[in-house]
């Protein structure tokens, strides 16, 4: 069986300097991939090019998905085609409610899909029932997008986004960064609600501690663009020890 | 509760208003013989200046011809300032002490009153007190009414390269360099002021760094008005090389006079490739009594150009004197990758008056500004801050950040902002934010309740106002400007 | 007194003699009317055309009250509500001239010197009808000069939509006198043809509790300035200034505020987003003024505005002058182009780049329209006025 998502030999710099530097990776359906790594080490340029954010050059290698080239697609196409970035950084948008965001969004994609867009009655339902389950209340789907939410609730409302556009493949980047344990705990639970056989995970941090929460089947390290190391889910916890020293000198030997 | 703040607030607004001019500790004035050009301007007076300066043919007629300009123009009247009509003829445009005729070749030569005079202002000008004192090195060029005294070390800047000498000397001695830059930052007819200013223009400084220095040590030139009735029309002019490297430091008194002085001055500064100057001025002139009584109208126009690629000027003021402030110091942003700032604290008390701000204007691509200006009224003042943005067509990806708040201690004082934001680029992104509040009443209780007099308190708080600018001053300036802060506001704290 | 006919004579000399400002004038520093209008007007129409269609934004809106002026001329007004009544200017010729300010402000004596129908509405109790005063010119040449003068009663209140459509050179001036405790709620929606000049000016005075709150909404135009000066006079006035600017071609919108507080205890919220495609100019000029004594006052500005094309240009001027020091006054502008990095999250959530855009800047004026949630009406009026936004965003995306 062909993987998900496959990222060959990818090459990827940012104003003309290189950040990715040969890297590959195959997530399978069911699979959740954890990447852990240092700061600088690539972490959200692998995230960004992968979602095709601009400025982001692919010099050399590709991104499949489902055997699809991603290279020449934008953003949105992406989105349809099944790709869902959880932002480290969830964007506030002043004046866009977050039930417009929503609506817009999830119709878009099942316009792209060749699915039937909701009506407002049944998308209401659709919303709230996914928000009920990620103990976002009502209020928060009446607010501008993101705007005066802690950092809790942006994460919260990153994962109910995955959840109404029920992607097949879900990159997390650092969705643990600026949680208290608490809320570390609902995200983590509202990810596990939405592993099924059909979707990948590729789970980005720089922590062990996500980990935890979400389990992983396979961690990769990722230091000077490169993955320097794939091993079973016990590696995070040697990573947890023994810190990235080792991995950062092998590369810059 | 209440009760208690309006007693706080009572006593704060007290102590600032007791605030007198004698708390201006540099109002003394100095005794000496002075040569003076007859009362009035016209032709001959500029001829005088000229020929006292023994200066070339084009001088003057630079001079003539910015005088033939400053006739046709009239004063300025849009700042928020107000001051009786000034008498152009009723002016001394020239005054120097007699001693200083010849122009004495080393320290032992200068006048031992006016050596005095500049050790009661706390101005080292002997190098080996400063080397052997605890003091940070800095080179100093004294001018004194119309003139410069004494230039210190003169010789160590020479090994490095630098320039650094009064304005008559460089007419003489590097006639080129000033042929070369004059004028091209402030044009003679920018203004009334410039035009009055390169018409009588006396004394300044001049400093050049040569390519990829860094100079060795701080300059600074101290400017003191000591005679009544006198204008004083200083211009500096500096210049930056390629990938060289200045900090440059101003420091302004006056003896307290209960008729007002006044003082026009031009400053040009010229940045070009890679280079960078940081200009820092402590401008302390005599603010008048707390009647309203006397002190200077200081109108001064400060630019600089950052004339070629990554180029950087950075002006810091901290204006606590003068009755009537009129001042811009303005950076023009022609290179790509240029930035210019402006740091300012602004403090009125009593009659002061001050309009001041800058202008940013962006020409090059990615060229950035910034502007925090911190405005403190107190006793009857008014402070306005009027500042300019200009982002022209080609100003591709142009940035500015521009906060400007105000503090108002009492309610007899008022407190203005009045900014000008204009862009034809949409790639520019501009951020603008301005604040007018007084000094909470909870915040002063508080540091009451942990022991802090209301004078301490006012002073730490208007501090704490302040720092984003103090931090800009070069330190030793930083530790006397906190102090200035203190003084200006409450006399008794520092 | 003083008759109506002599202040007008007087106002035409002045008009003879100073004309319209330019921009050595302060006040019109970014927009030099003496550049661009004609000293004087000649055809001027002293009868009404027939049959012209008017837009009226009401005109969904059941039991809306609509007055109509045609060229300067006011068609025949429908039957009137309890509490609501008409007069003449002419017949009330103390409301003319009441400051120095209207015989040496120009928009003031340009006005009186061309002044073609002036009429006072009184206002004596809660009117629930939202009345719609429109403005229309039937062509190029035509020339309106309107001034209206509102009253409102102690514990009035009205909803009022004023709005302006055509071709041609219309300047109204409008002053509202607003008795203790009463409510004006004010939009305006400047619609017009690309060649119209729109001089606009609005004085509100509030005495005690007064509320005005203003939503102005300029969608098209050629020349336009909306001004609006309001004068606070007693404790617990409040003044909400909410303005849209949404320009394209090479039209030039000015939008002029001066918040004057006179006494203590006030307040005042002003808030204006600029949109500006193709060539046009877009400027926010806005004032306030805190008096010796006037404590306690709350004043914020905010200005930002969004630039869509490479030869638009915007000009701001936030002016803040305080005289008084237990105060809270504060003002923010903000200008740039669309925040590339909300492009980039909404299109990887599948929406498409001209969709992303369009979200993005009307969510930018969503704030402004939001307001009008408080006005009667609102849902429709609403409706009428996304409708036209939507038609200009579609035209910039």
């Amino acid at each position: 069986m062909s993987a998900l998502l496959e990222i060959k030999n990818l090459h990827v710099s940012v104003a003309d300097t290189q950040i990715l530097k040969g890297l590959s990776l195959s997530v399978s359906a069911g699979e959740v991939h954890a990447i852990m790594g240092p700061n600088g080490s690539g972490k959200s340029t692998l995230s960004y090019v992968l979602a095709g954010r601009d400025g982001y050059e692919i010099t050399e290698g590709d991104i499949l998905l489902n055997g699809v080239s991603l290279k020449d697609m934008n953003p949105e196409d992406r989105a349809i085609a099944g790709l869902f970035l959880a932002f480290q950084y969830p964007l506030e948008i002043p004046g866009v409610t977050n039930m417009t965001f929503l609506k817009t969004s999830v119709n878009a994609v099942r316009r792209g899909r060749g699915e039937e867009e909701l009506d407002a009655a049944s998308f209401l339902r659709f919303v709230r029932e996914k928000a009920k389950a990620l103990r976002l209340d009502d209020d928060m789907l009446k607010r501008p997008l993101n705007v005066g939410f802690s950092g809790g609730e942006k994460k919260r409302n990153e994962i109910l986004q995955m959840s109404v556009l029920e992607p097949m493949m879900a990159i997390l980047d650092e969705t643990d960064s600026g949680l208290d344990i608490d809320a570390l705990k609902t995200v983590a639970e509202g990810v596990n609600a939405l592993r099924d056989a059909q979707r990948g995970m590729l789970v980005i941090t720089h922590y062990q501690r996500l980990l935890d929460y979400i389990k992983p089947d396979i961690v990769h390290i990722l230091a000077g663009g490169q993955i320097v190391k794939t091993g079973s889910p016990e590696l995070a916890l040697e990573l947890e020890k023994s810190g990235y020293a080792d991995y950062v000198g092998e590369v810059v030997a | 509760m209440s009760q208690a703040k309006e007693n706080i607030e009572k006593e704060t607004v007290e102590k600032v208003q007791s605030l007198a001019g004698e708390k201006y500790k540099y109002g003394f004035s100095t005794d000496i013989d002075s040569e003076k050009a007859p009362k009035g301007l016209n032709e001959d007076i500029i001829r005088f200046i000229s020929a006292k300066k023994d200066e070339p043919e084009w001088l003057l007629e630079w001079r003539l011809d910015a005088f033939e300009r400053w006739l046709t123009m009239s004063e300025p009247k849009w700042a928020m300032v107000d001051y009786p009509q000034i008498d152009y003829q009723d002016l001394y445009y020239y005054s120097a002490p007699k001693s200083m005729d010849d122009r004495p070749e080393t320290l032992d030569e200068v006048d031992p009153e006016l050596l005095r005079t500049y050790e009661k202002l706390g101005i080292p000008l002997s190098e080996q007190e400063v080397l052997a004192g605890v003091k940070n090195r800095v080179a100093v060029d004294a001018v004194f009414d119309s003139v410069s005294v004494a230039t210190t070390f003169r010789e160590e800047l020479a090994t490095a390269g630098v320039i650094f000498c009064s304005f008559s000397e460089a007419v003489k001695e590097y006639p080129e360099l000033v042929k070369k830059y004059l004028g091209t930052v402030v044009p003679k007819s920018d203004n009334y002021f410039t035009a009055l200013n390169s018409a009588v223009f006396s004394d300044g400084s001049f400093v050049y760094i040569p390519p990829n220095t860094r100079c060795p040590m701080e300059l600074s030139t101290y400017f003191r008005i000591n005679e009544p009735n006198t204008g004083q029309f200083e211009r500096t002019l500096l210049i930056a090389d390629k990938g060289s490297y200045v900090s440059y430091l101003e420091g302004c008194t006056a003896p307290m006079r209960d008729e007002n002085q006044l003082h026009a001055a031009v400053v040009e500064l010229v940045a070009l490739e890679d280079a960078e100057i940081k200009y820092s001025t402590v401008q302390n002139w005599y603010p008048g009594d707390e009647e309203g009584r006397g002190g200077i109208y200081n109108f001064v126009t400060k630019r600089g150009d950052c004339r070629e690629n990554n180029a950087k000027i950075s002006w810091t003021q901290v204006e606590t004197g003068s009755a009537v402030t009129w001042k811009y110091p303005s950076c023009i942003l022609r290179g790509d990758n240029t930035v210019g700032e402006f740091y300012s604290i602004a403090i009125g008390n009593n009659y002061q008056q001050i309009d001041s701000g800058t202008k940013m204007i962006h020409l090059g691509k990615n060229t950035s500004s910034r502007i925090i200006s911190k405005g403190i009224s107190a006793g009857k003042s008014s402070n306005a801050y009027r500042g300019q943005v200009s982002i022209h067509r080609k100003a591709d990806k142009a940035r500015n950040f521009t906060q400007c708040d105000s503090l108002l201690i009492g309610d007899t004082c008022s407190a203005h902002t009045v900014p000008y934001i204009e862009t034809k680029n949409p790639s520019a992104i501009l951020e603008h934010e301005a604040t007018t509040s007084k000094i909470s009443d909870d915040q002063l209780f508080y540091c009451q309740q942990r022991g802090l007099d209301a004078e301490e308190a006012v002073s730490l708080i208007v501090n704490g106002f302040c720092k984003d600018v103090l931090q800009h001053l070069p330190m030793e300036f930083a530790v006397e400007a906190q102090k200035l802060v203190g003084i200006s506001l409450e006399g008794s704290v520092g | 007194m003083t008759s109506f006919n002599h202040m007008q004579q007087e106002a035409k000399e002045i008009f003879a003699a100073h004309g319209w400002p330019n921009k050595r004038n302060e006040d019109w520093h970014y927009t030099d009317l003496s550049a661009r209008l004609p000293s004087s007007f000649q055809n001027q129409s002293l009868e009404l055309s027939e049959d012209v269609h008017i837009d009226n934004l009401t005109c969904d809106v059941e039991e809306a009250l609509q007055l109509n002026f045609i060229n300067g001329l006011l068609t025949e007004a429908g039957e009137l509500p309890d509490g609501l009544e008409i007069s003449a200017l002419i017949d009330n010729p103390d409301l003319v001239q009441q400051s120095d300010e209207d015989i040496t402000d120009p928009l003031l004596y340009a006005n009186l010197a061309h002044l073609e129908t002036g009429i006072v509405i009184d206002v004596s109790q809660v009117i629930e009808e939202p009345m719609e005063i429109h403005f229309h010119n039937t062509s190029a040449e035509e020339a309106s000069f309107v001034r209206i003068i509102f009253r409102l009663a102690e514990g009035a209140s009205l909803t009022l939509l004023e709005s302006h459509s055509g071709w041609g050179h219309t300047q109204l001036v409008s002053d509202v006198y607003q008795h203790e405790d009463s409510m004006l709620r004010h939009l305006k929606l400047h619609q017009a043809e690309d060649s119209q000049v729109s001089l606009l000016l609005n004085r509100v005075s509030l005495d005690a509790r007064a509320q005005y709150h203003n939503v102005a909404i300029s969608l098209s135009g050629g020349l336009g300035r909306l001004e609006t000066r309001v004068t606070f006079n007693a404790p617990g006035g409040h003044a909400g200034l909410a303005t849209a600017l949404l320009s394209g071609g090479k039209q030039h919108i000015d939008i002029t505020t001066r918040l004057n507080h006179l006494s203590a205890d006030t307040t005042s919220d002003t808030v204006a987003r600029t949109i500006l495609d193709d060539e046009a100019c877009g400027i926010f000029q806005g004032k306030v003024i805190v008096h010796e004594d006037a404590q306690r006052v709350e004043a914020t500005q905010k200005s930002d505005a969004l630039m869509l094309s490479a030869d638009a240009m915007m000009n701001v001027k936030p002016e803040l002058e305080i005289y008084a020091d237990d105060v809270a006054c504060a003002h923010g502008s903000a200008i740039g182009e669309i925040d590339h990095e909300a492009l980039f999250f909404l299109r990887s959530r599948g929406i498409g780049e001209e969709a992303a855009r369009i979200m993005l800047v009307e969510g930018f004026v969503s704030e402004i329209l939001g307001r009008l949630d408080d006005f009667a009406a609102g849902a429709v009026l609403q409706e009428n006025l996304l409708k036209r936004v939507a038609t200009f965003l579609k035209k910039s995306a």
